[in-house]
């Protein structure tokens, strides 16, 4: 009889089993329907991630909450070493809360990383940054834009920008991974497909480096700039409200940041790593502002970031010979800001915008300048004006000697330095030569 | 005694919830290793190896020693089959010491095989893990060592607060209604502070106090800074000023992190070692060394594998205390009050830090836009009940081991005896003659 009533109570267990199972996913859609839940449900959930979450049930807020009040501690008493696998657990606790990921890749990208005074330690925790968003967050949130946006911001500000005192130890480190991993500047997308587990690393899909490319290219994919605008673009389908505008402004500012420092010279050897302007993304940035101002008019931040950027373009563009395309973005830039510029003609306003520039001492806005004038003194010295080439040479070193005058401190000059007057005038050299070489 | 902790071992060995906790030890043991991360380097590495392969084994062998310990003795009164053994002649303190050495047995096998097993679990990782030249020296010079910590020679700040502190009661600038306490801790953390502070252009020295020390070992010197620029540039000098051997270093470093500087040991003659800090950064900048956490100096003492020895003693009879207090627990109640008494006892044990906090509060209740209150009467009632918690709970604290261990800090062998002289042979022998008195009183073969 005890036998019979176990079976029977055995039975009833697994029919009830299966049909809360059953009911499960039912449950699940009214929890979201009614809000009884602040996060998605997790998807793609490792089996250790899924078993501590469901194991766990409500009490892993407490356990999540545990953690970080060691990590906060460790934090204070700068024991580092234990704060990135903190924040991996604390996360994965927490794997469909965005936030959580976002402030911990912040933390370890931003606020640890600067507590290190070498540049190597620092990459490693930008790294460790980046790695947390981009190989587990977006692995259990592959729709949060919020998570899009933290990952491509930190290509865009930590790597591309300059705040940072290590920035161009970034950049190499950088360079050197995707110059492994891509095999140069613009790769081959096709080829890259057939050995996608070599990107696997990375997250990179080739099929969408080219969608990016086809639509924002060229882009040099060593460079951060162009993971910015990847992650950013990847993101974009997602978004709502505020990261629709967050993303764009990611992807434009990317855009004008490759215009202005998106080609890579360097040369191992010598120890040349300089960013120069990449003047085919001209039409790119210009297509990608007219959108932005098309989709959000009310938003001034992007009008005064596109009138700042027409001033240095035509800069550019000038300092580089090409007068007609300069007196074009000119006429635009009359055209939409006309308020704002003094200036009636370009020949006007090239002088002073030099002096403009030259007194914000910014290498953002100097070195296309040095870079120009380097630009012209190589294209003339080809064509045996020796005069000419000289003026524009002692142009540039005055331009040069201006800027770096204001060298106020070694961490000034380790972060903002331009790089060598002779680097930039090689580096001139070669692109007139390709230049020359590729006139009929 | 002996018969009494074999039946005890081997009930234990029988008890499902401890041969589940001894797996998941197991699994743990053999699976963390892989799932951690560290810092990206293997000293970092090896670092969260050692505490949380030992943390966590450690938290299953305390949670089995407390189990075993509440359940030694209730369930056996529970199914009358401490009936049994009562009705012998044989003293409630050998059935106490009986069951407390059987609990030790089998978490002495535990623990052997649990440190056992991340020492092989570190000698692994320095084989089979990749790790640069410096890597490897830094952490053989700074992990895997048993490092003694110096903390700088005491500047007598605190008897200048007193007397600035009498001195500005004699002239009436202490204002009203501030408690005595209070304005003695605002005047020494204001004393600190300046003795701490390095104006742009000044200097701060400190002088290490050491005996004899091993001369082919680099000493280091930890220190923190804060300074309202993000970088600072200082010059750091070690040892005789003039002497060829004195070890100079400029440096640009981030403000806020936790710096080491590698001292020769040529720098260091025995006795002491006078180290200065020069503030020679261009753009003007306070530079800050917080009071609170000063400079240290950190000698080699010996290897790391006696600290691990070291840390394992100070493992087991912390241990052996918390199977004392689920003994004693099993004892004085039933199982499920035992267990849940015996947590609550383990949970105090370990919030000691804001048990010491609140002990520390003189007003917990203060006013945030007004003028600072005096204590009231509930502030006294509440700063009397944790003063006397935070004495109880104290002495039974046991340090940081693990932690001192991973960051190569020397664990002595006077903490070792201390531990045992106060835990053991004090707590846990008043935890004997308690649990003795109450089980010869208590009547344990009423019927079910």
């Amino acid at each position: 009889m005890n036998r019979l009533v176990n079976i029977l109570l055995l039975l009833a267990a697994v029919g009830l089993i299966l049909l809360a199972g059953a009911r499960h996913e039912e449950l699940r859609r009214l929890k979201m329907e009614y809000e009884f839940t602040l996060v998605d449900p997790v998807e793609n959930a490792s089996p250790l991630v899924a078993f501590t979450t469901v194991a766990l049930g409500g009490f892993r807020g407490l356990a999540a909450d545990a953690l970080w009040l060691r990590a906060t501690r460790l934090q204070d008493e700068g024991r580092y070493f234990e704060l990135v696998q903190l924040s991996n657990w604390i996360t994965q606790l927490e794997p469909g809360f965005g936030p959580v990921w976002a402030f911990h890749a912040w933390n370890l990208a931003y606020n640890i990383s600067v507590k290190y005074s070498e540049a190597e330690d620092r990459w490693r925790w930008v790294q460790s940054g980046i790695q947390l968003l981009r190989d587990k967050g977006l692995v259990y949130n592959p729709a949060s834009a919020e998570l899009y946006r933290e990952l491509a911001w930190i290509f865009h500000h930590k790597v591309s920008g300059v705040t940072d005192q290590a920035h161009w130890f970034y950049k190499q480190q950088w360079a050197d991974e995707m110059e492994r991993a891509l095999g140069g500047a613009t790769p081959d997308f096709e080829a890259l497909e057939t050995r996608a587990d070599a990107l696997d690393r990375y997250r990179l899909e080739p099929a969408f480096m080219q969608q990016v490319e086809n639509t924002y290219g060229p882009l040099d994919w060593r460079l951060p700039q162009a993971h910015a605008i990847y992650w950013a673009a990847k993101g974009r389908p997602f978004a709502r409200g505020f990261y629709e505008v967050a993303l764009d402004r990611i992807i434009f500012d990317s855009l004008a940041e490759a215009f202005r420092r998106g080609k890579l010279f360097r040369d191992d050897e010598r120890g040349v790593f300089i960013n120069s302007p990449n003047l085919d993304l001209l039409p790119r940035v210009q297509a990608a502002y007219a959108k932005a101002l098309a989709d959000y008019p009310e938003e001034d931040s992007i009008r005064r970031g596109h009138e700042n950027f027409l001033r240095e373009a035509i800069m550019i563009i000038y300092s580089h010979n090409r007068v007609r395309q300069a007196r074009e973005l000119f006429a635009d830039l009359k055209e939409r800001y006309g308020s704002h510029i003094e200036a009636d003609t370009l020949e006007e306003f090239i002088p002073a915008a030099t002096a403009d520039f030259l007194d914000k001492r910014a290498p953002r806005e100097a070195l296309p300048l040095i870079e120009g004038a380097l630009y012209q003194s190589a294209l003339w010295s080809a064509l045996g004006e020796a005069d000419l080439a000289a003026g524009h040479r002692q142009l540039a070193k005055l331009y040069w000697d201006h800027f770096m005058e204001s060298a106020v401190s070694e961490e000034w000059i380790e972060r903002m330095a331009l790089p060598p007057l002779e680097e930039l005038a090689a580096k001139a050299e070669k692109q007139a030569a390709d230049y020359l070489q590729q006139m009929p | 005694m002996l018969s009494i902790a074999a039946v005890t071992l081997r009930t234990a060995v029988r008890s499902r919830i401890v041969v589940f906790m001894m797996l998941l030890l197991v699994f743990i043991l053999t699976g963390l290793p892989s799932a951690i991360r560290g810092d990206g380097t293997l000293t970092g590495y090896v670092q969260v190896l050692l505490s949380y392969t030992l943390g966590f084994a450690g938290f299953i062998l305390s949670v089995v020693a407390v189990w075993t310990g509440c359940t030694a003795v209730s369930s056996e009164i529970r199914t009358h089959q401490m009936d049994l053994v009562v009705t012998k002649p044989v003293p409630a303190v050998q059935i106490w010491f009986g069951k407390w050495l059987g609990i030790l047995a089998l978490s002495l096998a535990l623990l052997l095989f649990t440190f056992a097993a991340a020492y092989g679990g570190l000698r692994w990782a320095m084989i089979h893990r990749s790790a640069s030249e410096e890597d490897i020296q830094k952490l053989r010079e700074q992990v895997l060592v048993a490092r003694e910590k110096i903390a700088p020679r005491d500047e007598g700040l605190e008897e200048q607060a007193e007397n600035l502190y009498r001195l500005r009661q004699a002239e009436g600038a202490v204002p009203e209604g501030v408690a005595p306490s209070t304005a003695r801790r605002i005047i020494a953390d204001d004393l600190r502070l300046q003795a701490n502070s390095v104006p742009p252009g000044y200097g701060r020295r400190w002088i290490f106090d050491f005996g004899s020390f091993v001369k082919d070992r680099p000493l280091f010197l930890r220190y923190t800074f804060t300074a309202s620029r993000a970088e600072i540039e200082g010059l750091w000098t070690a040892g005789e000023s003039g002497s060829r051997d004195q070890a100079v270093r400029r440096v640009t470093e981030a403000s806020g992190g936790v710096r080491t500087w590698r001292i020769p040991s040529a720098a260091a003659r025995d006795g002491s070692l006078t180290i200065e800090f020069g503030n020679i950064h261009e753009e003007p900048a306070t530079v800050i060394f917080p009071p609170e956490n000063p400079p240290v100096l950190l000698l080699y003492h010996d290897s790391f594998e006696m600290n691990f020895l070291r840390v394992f003693c100070i493992a087991f009879i912390r241990i052996a205390v918390l199977a004392a207090i689920g003994l004693t627990a099993g004892t004085l109640f039933s199982e499920p009050v035992a267990l849940f008494f015996s947590a609550w006892m383990v949970l105090l044990l370990n919030i000691g830090r804001y048990i010491r906090a609140m002990a520390a509060t003189d007003v917990f209740f203060p006013v945030h836009d007004g003028p600072a209150r005096i204590p009231g009467l509930l502030d006294r009632l509440l700063h009397l009940f944790f003063a006397a918690l935070d004495g109880l709970v104290r002495p039974l604290q046991s340090p940081d081991v693990l932690g001192a261990m991973a960051a190569g800090e020397w664990v002595s062998w006077g903490l070792v005896a201390a531990e045992f002289l106060v835990k053991v042979l004090i707590f846990c022998g008043l935890l004997a003659a308690l649990s003795s008195f109450v089980l010869n009183r208590r009547e344990v073969g009423l019927p079910a």
